[in-house]
């Protein structure tokens, strides 16, 4: 555990509002993007941050010491992600199995409108049609640069699982981006 | 294809993804909002329906086991 991340969590168990500050800095924009690339919805990306960090202040005198909060703050994001999808299916079905809202045709999504370039919009298209099981693992060990293994544990699955999903997700990318793809992932 | 080649690759593709940020005046007023409860726990308020039920469940538990020992014969 690195140095800060120690003296953050020792402010946190102190209940110090400026190790708050500090956490909240370092890893708001990790789990917003990860919470608006799981959902699609800026506003509830934006609430179940909310309700991440709330949930952070509320434990921080049950930390250990040697808390790691990526892992910490990503299990509860995770958490949050699968209540939501729940709620969303049990809303659909209260509906008459009307499907969950998405963005509506030629209307672009909050991760298209912030993408660049046509690749990136290729890219950020291809994650989005990933199933959210495979996403979520492609998106925690491609952009957060976690192992399998540690994705296992914020997930609660077993490393084996994870190493699955994420050799599905690759097929699945590798077919969506077509020479877009890495070298490595292109068949010869 | 290894499990190497998977992460080197989604790493690879996720280092070309668009950067995401909040914007500040979101940012500041969820910091704000859950900079309050540092230190304090989770509200106590969050107890009292699992407690009404639990009365609820206890009292109608009760109320059957009496009416159970009304309806047996007396010795």
């Amino acid at each position: 555990m690195e140095v800060d991340e120690r003296a953050w969590v020792d402010g946190l168990r102190r209940g110090e509002p400026a190790a708050f500050d500090a956490v909240f800095a370092a890893y708001k924009r990790r789990i917003y993007a990860y919470l608006l690339r799981m959902t699609r919805r800026k506003d509830i990306a934006e609430d179940l941050l909310q309700e991440a960090f709330l949930r952070l202040a509320q434990s921080t005198r049950r930390l250990e010491p040697d808390t790691r909060l990526g892992p910490y703050l990503f299990t509860v994001a995770h958490r949050l992600v699968i209540s939501w999808v729940r709620a969303q299916a049990v809303r659909a079905q209260l509906a008459g199995d009307l499907p969950a809202r998405e963005v509506a045709g030629g209307e672009r999504s909050p991760l298209e409108a912030v993408a660049d370039s046509q690749q990136q919009l290729a890219l950020e298209r291809a994650f989005a049609a990933l199933a959210p099981a495979y996403r979520e693992v492609a998106l925690l060990v491609g952009v957060e640069g976690m192992t399998p293994t540690e994705v296992a544990d914020i997930l609660g699955h077993r490393p084996e699982a994870v190493r699955q999903r994420l050799a599905r997700a690759r097929t699945q990318l590798a077919a969506a981006l077509g020479d877009h793809a890495p070298a490595a992932w292109r068949t010869p | 294809m290894t499990t190497e080649e998977d992460v080197q690759g989604l790493g690879e593709l996720s280092r070309e993804l668009p950067a995401i940020d909040l914007d500040a005046t979101t940012a500041e007023r969820i910091a704000r909002r859950a900079r309050v409860d540092v230190g304090r726990g989770p509200s106590p308020l969050r107890f009292v329906e699992p407690a009404l039920a639990a009365l609820i469940v206890l009292g109608y538990m009760v109320w059957a086991i009496v009416k159970i020992l009304e309806a047996l014969p007396p010795r």
